[in-house]
């Protein structure tokens, strides 16, 4: 580490707990009474800024349109109107808590606790303020999920949101996963709600998309992010593709092999290894970046249907390791 | 058209706040800076959209509107300014220690050179970004950059630095 590091680390870390809450507007606005008339003429933008569009319309428009009410007066019918009781979002998951406090006016932020054994790592354990309590609007409100377990153990997980730190997957257009942005995939995929992690090596995670969004159907593309020591053996499955005859492709300037596969990963699919009318599996594999390889598989069926290696290229071409 | 200022604020809001913390070196000068910055964002907010992203006009506006203030009180004489505290031999500094020292050290540069590291090393801006932001050229991001590290070196010791780090490692 040098000067230019300590100092950024040091910087980080001063503001880590600097947070602008959408009512810094408010905030400021109380600070400067003695200056409330020039801040009324700006005070449909603050307002705005202090509830973040999520009051109903009439309290935004009251509070800087009116310029003949006393500017006491005003504020108090704003705070009588804005008094919002803060829903209950223990025991929902992340996504949905965070749905719910927006739907009241309210702002979530995530707060990660202790390792829970009988709690998912994405479920809210708890919130401040409690359900009940009065909030004004765009107020936020800390909600604790457990830290996710130490990534030891194979697991799995069927119709469930992604926890945050594995991404953001789903109907909303996140494409996020396991630290890669996907940010193409062929047209009419959905995500299944089904991930894995660690079931092909420590450390993996693992999902797919298909027509159906349903994982009760077979996928159409499955990913595989491998980072940590399963990055190498990926290395080394690719050297052993090499050998076996398999040339390379380009992905983004880093060797890529394009091969099909059978059920032994490590060979390429023949005649000897894959009985006729087993299909093999069209796989595009690469390693990115010393901490970051990624397999990208087509089910025979789905690849009947389009152009297979086509899309798998612009899949890999398109997809990017988060910021 | 507010309605894209509001989401524009809440989503950018912490951030813009960060710089003007660490620009100001106080959260109610940051406060009041990034007020200031949003209300002219607001004003021109119709114009600015048409272009592209107005964030880096919000920026701008703040690590200005920071200098300039500073600069101002320095004249005024209402904070001491400039002279980094005295320190004793910087072999002591340690971990936490660290970090403060090189916080106080950075209240304590000349508003520009710390405005300049702040962009440089807070919001990872490159030279170009953070000389348009600043209205400079780029020769004098890099002179005020090297400048206020030096100063910054010079408060903890690279040989304690190192120090630090090798130990915070083993």
């Amino acid at each position: 580490m040098n000067a230019e590091e300590a100092l950024k680390e040091a910087m980080s870390a001063q503001v880590a707990d600097v947070q602008a809450t959408p009512a810094l507007g408010g905030a400021v606005r109380r600070r400067h009474r003695g200056r409330i008339l020039r801040f009324r003429t700006a005070g449909a933008a603050l307002v705005m800024v202090a509830i973040a569009g999520a009051v109903p319309a009439y309290l935004a428009v009251t509070s800087g349109s009116d310029p003949t009410a006393a500017p006491a007066t005003r504020e108090a019918a704003a705070t009588v109107r804005s008094g919002i009781a803060v829903p209950d979002v223990v025991g929902m998951d992340a996504k949905a808590a965070r749905r719910t406090l927006e739907a009241a006016g309210l702002v979530s932020q995530y707060k990660m606790g202790p390792r829970s054994d009988t709690t998912p790592a994405n479920i809210v354990v708890s919130q401040d303020p409690a359900a009940g309590a009065e909030a004004e609007p765009g107020t936020e409100v800390a909600i604790t999920l457990p830290a996710a377990r130490p990534e030891r153990e194979p697991q799995e997980a069927i119709n469930q949101e992604l926890p945050p730190d594995l991404g953001d997957l789903g109907e909303e257009g996140g494409h996020r996963f396991a630290g890669v942005d996907f940010v193409y995939l062929p047209e009419g995929l959905k995500w299944t709600h089904w991930f894995v992690r660690n079931t092909f090596g420590k450390t993996s995670d693992s999902t797919m998309w298909n027509d159906s969004g349903k994982n009760t159907d077979a996928y159409g593309i499955q990913v595989i992010v491998y980072s940590g020591d399963a990055v190498d053996k990926i290395s080394e499955r690719m050297t052993g593709y090499g050998k076996q005859g398999a040339e390379p492709i380009d992905i983004r300037g880093k060797e890529a092999y394009l091969v099909s596969v059978g059920e032994a990963v490590g060979e390429l699919a023949n005649d000897e290894n894959t009985p006729p009318g087993e299909g093999s599996t069209r796989t595009l594999i690469w390693v990115v970046n010393p901490d970051l390889a990624i397999e990208l598989m087509m089910s025979p069926d789905y690849a009947k249907r389009i152009d297979g290696d086509a899309e798998l290229k612009k899949v890999a071409e398109a997809l990017r390791p988060a910021e | 058209m507010s309605v894209g200022f509001a989401e524009f604020v809440a989503a950018r809001g912490t951030s813009l706040l960060r710089v003007a913390y660490l620009t100001c070196g106080s959260r109610d000068d940051a406060e009041d800076v990034l007020q200031i910055a949003l209300e002219r964002a607001y004003r021109s907010w119709a114009r600015l959209r048409e272009g592209a992203d107005p964030e880096p006009y919000v920026r701008r506006i703040i690590v200005n509107t920071a200098i300039s203030r500073a600069r101002r009180r320095a004249i005024l004489r209402i904070i001491p300014t400039s002279a980094p505290p005295e320190r004793g031999a910087p072999s002591q500094v340690h971990g936490i220690e660290l970090r403060q020292v090189l916080m106080d050290g950075l209240r304590a540069l000349p508003p520009r050179q710390r405005a300049v590291l702040v962009l440089r090393f807070l919001e990872d801006m490159s030279e170009a970004q953070t000389a348009e932001a600043l209205g400079c050229s780029t020769g004098t991001v890099k002179s005020q950059a090297s400048k206020g590290l030096a100063r910054l070196r010079g408060l903890i010791g690279s040989e304690s630095l190192r120090e630090v780090v090798n130990g915070a490692e083993a």
